[in-house]
């Protein structure tokens, strides 16, 4: 009877062991894609904080320092925070490649965009936190799952020679907090 | 390895992690294909203490670029001539089509990705399909990758 009795207790310390193992491998699988974002972040804003701040790669070419950066593209680079509210992106798209993409705080590429995919040569977007909330006339929303979150602008450059063109392209980027996060009213 | 779902929140909590740890912020696969090289066509690892000849085809797709990292450090191997890709605008073709592309860490005639001088280092090598035509999507796991062969050590 004590031998049936321990052999059952060792089973299920085993079985708890294993699902507590299952558990905490699940948890660990979920929360390495935030802290890898959290580590990006802190970087792009830097000790100043400087979320929603529009910053450009101005040089061309292979960037020291960088993991995985594409010598191919010259990259704007915003982390979002809306809190404050609403962040409205407006420019120029670039004619050899161009896209806008948004990254939730879990690494998901959520929303993508590219150059051929938009009618002319403007883009005005608007990344809010929820669906409800009101953009200005003439801007196309994008709802971010997360409240930070990384947005991307990839323009892919053919040689030097672009370089100077590419500035005046990201030169002409607005990129804007607008005012706290307004909601449309019931009907 | 392939799945349509990589990048997006469709994926797995796995290739989740292992997109966020190996190459955080790339593009779903919808907008950009992305296939990695650590080993030549013999299967062993890719080493700055060899040079390979890399030769491909031409992709349907909107443009590609084939990059050199370091595998340790994820970042590009300093050189002289600060290079580090080729891609499909700037490389030269072959009256059939084809393109090579030579890894050593001597300079080279033609297309020249330098590796680290007289290392032992791992290096992989990244290619990136932008745009990919549907019909490139829809075979992506039957399409002619470049073969990377080892010329000497």
């Amino acid at each position: 009877m004590l031998t049936r009795t321990l052999a059952l207790l060792a089973t299920a310390a085993l079985l708890g062991s294993a699902l507590g193992a299952l558990v905490g491998w699940n948890v660990t699988l979920q929360r390495v894609p935030v802290a890898v974002m959290e580590a990006i972040e802190a970087r792009m804003v830097g000790p100043e904080g400087e979320w929603n701040t529009c910053v450009h790669e101005r040089q061309y070419g292979p960037l020291p320092r960088v993991a995985r950066s594409n010598p191919d593209s010259m990259v704007t680079r915003i982390a979002y925070d809306l809190s404050a509210g609403s962040l409205r992106l407006r420019g120029k798209t670039w004619p050899d490649y161009w896209s806008l993409s948004v990254y939730d705080q879990n690494t998901d590429n959520v929303f993508v965009v590219n150059d051929q995919q938009i009618e002319g040569d403007s883009f005005d977007y608007t990344l809010v936190r929820t669906s409800d909330v009101s953009v200005a006339d003439g801007s196309q929303k994008i709802v971010s799952p997360t409240r930070r979150g990384i947005l991307l602008i990839r323009r892919f450059v053919v040689s030097e020679a672009d370089v100077l063109a590419v500035h005046a392209n990201q030169d002409l980027m607005q990129c804007e907090i607008t005012s706290s996060p307004l909601r449309r009213l019931p009907p | 390895m392939y799945s349509g779902k990589v990048g997006s929140p469709a994926a797995s909590r796995a290739e989740r992690a292992r997109v966020a740890l190996g190459g955080p912020l790339a593009l779903s696969s919808e907008e950009t294909i992305y296939f990695i090289a650590l080993e030549d066509d013999e299967g062993e690892q890719l080493t700055s203490s060899c040079d390979y000849r890399i030769t491909g085809q031409p992709f349907d797709t909107r443009w590609w670029s084939l990059t050199l990292y370091d595998s340790d450090t994820q970042v590009f191997v300093p050189n002289e001539i600060n290079r580090a890709s080729w891609n499909s605008r700037a490389i030269e073709y072959a009256a059939e089509g084809s393109w090579t592309v030579i890894v050593s860490d001597e300079p080279q005639v033609g297309h020249w990705l330098p590796v680290h001088q007289q290392s032992t280092k791992r290096f992989d090598l990244l290619l990136r399909l932008y745009n990919p035509a549907a019909e490139t999507r829809r075979s992506v796991r039957t399409l002619a990758l470049p073969t990377i062969e080892r010329v000497q050590c």
